[in-house]
């Protein structure tokens, strides 16, 4: 973004110091046809609108590339760059907001909002409690606020049968157990911050066992075409109405062949049950309690297993790996054969994602889907 | 699964066929196989007082299917004779007394093996219920009588039978929809029609009775909708997953597509 000073009204240095001339861009004067919107990056690089088009100048006043109406460009109005360089334009009659990666050996341009009439204005902030970025799109009559990363939207279901102390029978409260879902989903929300992805909470329901059995949940321990029919009840219970929504179940621990075992949870995907699809029968199942191998049952799921499980479930997986995979290798630090969301419990760099698995988590062929790009 | 299951699968081990002395078959695996093995073992029971990912013990499951019938002769010498022996319990802790996994993982490998060992365990068993169970691994693998037994099962059961042995009829109800064993209907239907809960018995019901307006209709909710499209390519109905696929207006439309498109590409691979 542009944040120097401006000398002339011919004149403006960028945030680097770099001085670009309006009227010398490679002396293509004709370039600039009504120009309407102008913005800088961060390396100098120079771009305004042009009736339908959008011209790319690099910080030596050469022209790169020029956007047009085949890239989906209708009269755009004001344009700007966020911190990644990325850059955003108020198509105005094209009734939307363009996001566009200007790279040209890599360029992919996405609509990010629709559904609005003739936007002109576009600005970003960071709000000063959480720090996240959001965009603010304003059109004839109004102002939009939008959020700037990736989404992924998570629907969270807990069993009641989950509040329940298989050992004790202790209840806990539903208000004190969404404290411990809140803090596990913010802890998932805050590693995968990481990636600029951002976790959305649609809602936290608290239901009955569909399977009527305490809370407990039989899974399979080989991948088959399909999970077990008391998975595929539970994972057909209160799911959200996005089909793109990861649907999260706490249960109160899993069996294997009716045994209780020590499984904090586990990701249901087709990269396992190669015969399930993910959007309808996908989902992430976190225990409350686990079974030690002498059958004592204890606490399952730690801080971080969900931000795990959901690593699972977004990445590619071992049996198809592209990339490091996730399992292929034990061990923590730098490990290279496994992803770091995909380490031990007790490896400190299961909290900070390395920037490939960020990308994989928004190519891999199948569960890519579940990022909202932009 | 219901607890007389595992008593079934795990607690009744066969008669070994291995002496004591015997060396386990284990021993002879190549060391890659071994490590395969080893690292299973450690993921399915985890030293210590925290759990497991089950999605990480079933990766770990696969790197044993991937292998083949090499891995055969070692998982029934698990199966029969446990793991003490095989030098794959490296935990301080005695062996478990029971492997459930070993019959789970040669089930996948080698099915007609797997058939041979349920029906011997039905050999040992008098109880009706450790018996129906058995008869349901069997069905699962699709053995006709298998299938007949549990159909049986199905339309007997009283109320109270039906609530205590829940989990037994679900498992079954599943596994005649998977095999799509028609002459199950009328005991699915007497089910319906006594209360029983269960909320994929309207779609097996459809499913065996061939009506497919009825599946398009449960295909639009969203607990129902991913096991409806699975239904229809159980039931060779290829058209209807098209029509569902082409419908702009049906929100699992894309998943739909992805059905179709997995079902094509396995047909070329077959």
């Amino acid at each position: 973004m542009a944040t120097g000073t401006t000398n002339s009204a011919r004149e403006r240095t960028t945030n680097n110091g770099q001085l670009l001339l309006y009227g010398a861009l490679g002396g293509d004067t004709a370039a600039a046809s009504r120009p309407a919107g102008l913005t800088f990056s961060t390396t100098g690089e120079f771009f305004f609108t042009a009736q339908s088009t959008i011209q790319h100048y690099d910080a030596s006043k050469n022209l790169v590339q020029a956007f047009t109406q085949a890239d989906g460009l209708d009269h755009p109005a004001q344009i700007e760059t966020d911190e990644n360089d990325t850059l955003w334009v108020a198509n105005r009659d094209g009734n939307n907001v363009l996001r566009i990666r200007t790279d040209p050996a890599n360029k992919l341009i996405r609509e990010k909002v629709s559904g609005i009439t003739s936007p002109r204005g576009l600005a970003f902030d960071r709000d000063p409690n959480t720090n996240e970025p959001w965009l603010y799109v304003a059109d004839q009559t109004e102002i939009y606020r939008f959020r700037v990363y990736d989404t992924v939207h998570v629907n969270i279901t807990v069993l009641e049968e989950a509040l329940i102390s298989p050992l004790s029978g202790t209840v806990t409260s539903k208000a004190d157990f969404e404290k411990r879902v809140r803090r596990d989903f913010n802890q998932a929300r805050t590693i995968f911050t990481q990636c600029g992805i951002e976790m959305l909470l649609e809602g936290i329901t608290f239901v009955a066992d569909p399977n009527s059995d305490s809370g407990r949940v039989n899974a399979s321990s080989v991948c088959t075409p399909l999970p077990t029919p008391e998975m595929q009840m539970l994972l057909g219970t209160n799911r959200s109405a996005n089909p793109l929504a990861i649907n999260l179940y706490y249960i109160n621990h899993f069996l294997i062949l009716g045994m209780p075992i020590p499984r904090n949870g586990e990701s249901i995907t087709n990269d396992c049950y190669t015969s399930l699809n993910n959007q309808t029968g996908g989902g992430v199942v976190i225990a409350r309690f686990s079974a030690l191998p002498a059958g004592t049952l204890t606490g399952g799921a730690v801080d971080n297993t969900v931000a795990h499980e959901i690593g699972h479930f977004l990445l590619d997986s071992f049996m198809n790996p592209v990339g490091p995979g996730e399992h292929r290798d034990v061990g923590c630090g730098t490990n290279t054969n496994r992803f770091h969301i995909m380490h031990g419990t007790g490896c400190s760099t299961r909290y900070t994602l390395d920037p490939l698995e960020c990308t994989d988590i928004r190519t891999n062929m199948d569960e890519s889907e579940f990022v909202e790009l932009f | 699964m219901h607890m007389l299951v595992p008593l079934l699968i795990a607690g009744v081990v066969l008669a070994s066929e291995a002496s004591a002395s015997d060396p386990s078959t284990c021993a002879t695996l190549d060391a890659e196989a071994r490590s395969v093995l080893q690292t299973f073992v450690e993921r399915y029971y985890p030293e210590g007082s925290e759990g497991e990912c089950a999605s990480t013990s079933m990766y770990a499951a696969q790197a044993i299917i991937d292998r083949g019938e090499s891995m055969l002769p070692c998982l029934l010498d698990v199966h029969r004779n446990g793991l003490g022996k095989t030098g794959l319990w490296l935990h301080s802790t005695p062996a478990p007394a029971t492997t459930p996994w070993a019959l789970e993982l040669i089930k996948t490998i080698a099915p007609e093996t797997a058939k041979d060992l349920y029906r011997g365990q039905l050999r040992s068993l008098d109880n009706p219920l450790e018996e129906a169970a058995v008869w349901l691994e069997l069905a699962r693998l699709g053995d006709p009588e298998g299938l007949r037994q549990i159909t049986s099962f199905l339309r007997l059961q009283s109320k109270a039978d039906q609530t205590r042995a829940r989990p037994l009829v679900n498992n079954m109800l599943d596994a005649v929809a998977v095999q799509h064993y028609r002459p199950a209907l009328p005991g699915l239907e007497k089910l319906r029609a006594e209360g029983y809960v269960n909320p994929l018995l309207p779609v097996f019901i459809a499913q065996l009775k061939g009506d497919v307006e009825s599946l398009k209709e449960l295909a639009a909710e969203p607990g129902l909708a991913g096991r409806v499209l699975r239904t229809l390519v159980v039931m060779d109905r290829l058209d209807v997953l098209q029509s569902l696929a082409d419908d702009p207006y049906y929100r699992y439309r894309k998943s739909a597509r992805e059905t179709l498109t997995r079902e094509s590409a396995t047909a070329k691979t077959e």
